[in-house]
């Protein structure tokens, strides 16, 4: 198959493979941006409110810390997994594999850094996240004063950042390029 | 509709993690994990269908509480008011905020029924060996699985609100039992969709085209 071509399944025409070509460097750069932005979304408030001269903000953690507070520490577990672990899990293994491939070398357990990234990726829900802060933003903003903060920006790049990591990243050619690695 | 060659006709399967195709009746694919990401490998997703039901009848089930119950309660001056699912898409809308109403009831209200209502009908139409287009009810499939995430909006909005609005008897919001609910449909419809095989559709057309 040539390098840009697209093969779809020939019954229902879902995608099953687009070949990119040999490089990673782009999944790479996208990826380290990625925790980057993971790492500035943790460190400012998501958003700040005042109401009747009481301040607060909340950061990034802090969703899912709220629940440990309450009765549903259970949610809290669900929310601390899906809003933070697992974006940063996708990013780490992605980097984990790609960095040790730039330079040639072969990726340490890399059958399981692989596995574990597909399997945790249906699990990131950062973008989701975002749209659940604007609703909350929106709902607040009817009897309190809202801004959004710094961290809600890092967000939403972090988001992008990982879409864009992997929407040229082709398994297949990476498949290919750890075992070519490892015979060397 | 040519009939097509597939993997489970030739005995490869397709490993369910990384595509890796792999030859089954080969001596050394015994040990059924794949060589290449050491996944357990499988021609079909093993008791597909009587896992989709179980998960399919839970999340049914606690899918009334999640909209019973109030999702979380707001406490002001020893005042309470709660919410639910539905009564907050309601002041959403009364708010003048239609747009953002428009995307929690999209993502709490519809999607929750249809996945529900989408994956019973692929579950049941492959128990009935339905021949009944099978590219839309592959794509159906499809769009479930994809689809079936955002519904999670609404216990992200809930975290962000129970952080913030925590002024002691100022005004304080907790989460309700209808969240751990919802939440519970959520996982429940997620794990629902993972466990059903699309192949499954198409084998069912191949037996009758054998007969």
């Amino acid at each position: 198959m040539e390098i840009g071509k697209t093969a779809y399944c020939s019954r229902c025409g879902a995608v099953l493979f687009h070949k990119h070509g040999p490089k990673f460097d782009r999944n790479l750069a996208f990826a380290v941006s990625g925790l980057a932005f993971f790492l500035i979304a943790n460190l400012f408030p998501i958003l700040t409110f005042s109401f009747s001269g009481n301040f607060k903000a909340n950061q990034l953690i802090d969703g899912a810390l709220a629940f440990f507070q309450t009765d549903y520490w259970i949610l809290g577990v669900l929310v601390f997994f899906v809003s933070v672990v697992a974006p940063f899990l996708v990013l780490s293994f992605l980097i984990g594999v790609l960095v040790p491939l730039h330079f040639g070398k072969p990726p340490k357990y890399v059958e399981w850094q692989i596995r574990s990234l597909i399997k945790i990726r249906p699990w990131a829900m950062a973008e989701i996240l975002v749209i659940g802060i604007m609703v909350a933003y929106v709902k607040l903003g009817d009897f309190a004063i809202v801004h959004a903060g710094f961290s809600f920006l890092g967000i939403i790049a972090m988001v992008l950042a990982t879409v864009f990591s992997f929407a040229s990243l082709d398994f297949h050619a990476l498949w290919q390029r750890v075992e070519e690695v490892q015979q060397k | 509709m040519t009939a097509a060659v597939t993997g489970k006709s030739l005995g490869i399967a397709s490993c369910p993690v990384c595509n890796q195709l792999i030859d089954i009746r080969q001596p050394e694919a015994k040990a059924s994990h794949c060589p290449r990401c050491l996944s357990g490998i499988y021609i079909r997703k093993p008791h597909s269908l009587s896992k989709s039901w179980a998960y399919l009848m839970a999340a049914f089930i606690l899918y009334i509480p999640a909209n019973i119950f109030p999702i979380m309660t707001l406490t002001s001056f020893a005042r309470e008011s709660r919410e639910t699912i539905l009564s907050g898409i309601y002041q959403l809308l009364v708010s003048g905020q239609a747009g953002i109403g428009v995307i929690v009831f999209f993502a709490s209200i519809f999607v929750p029924i249809f996945k529900i209502g989408a994956l019973i009908f692929l579950v049941l139409s492959v128990q009935l060996k339905m021949q009944w287009r099978p590219v839309f009810r592959t794509r159906l499939y499809r769009f479930v699985e994809w689809i079936g995430r955002w519904s999670m909006i609404d216990i992200f909005m809930i975290s962000v609100l129970i952080a913030l609005v925590r002024l002691k008897e100022l005004a304080s919001i907790d989460p309700g039992p209808g969240a751990l609910a919802f939440a519970a449909v959520v996982l429940l419809t997620m794990f629902a969709s993972h466990s059903f095989d699309p192949r499954l559709i198409w084998d069912n057309l191949k037996e009758k085209e054998n007969v």
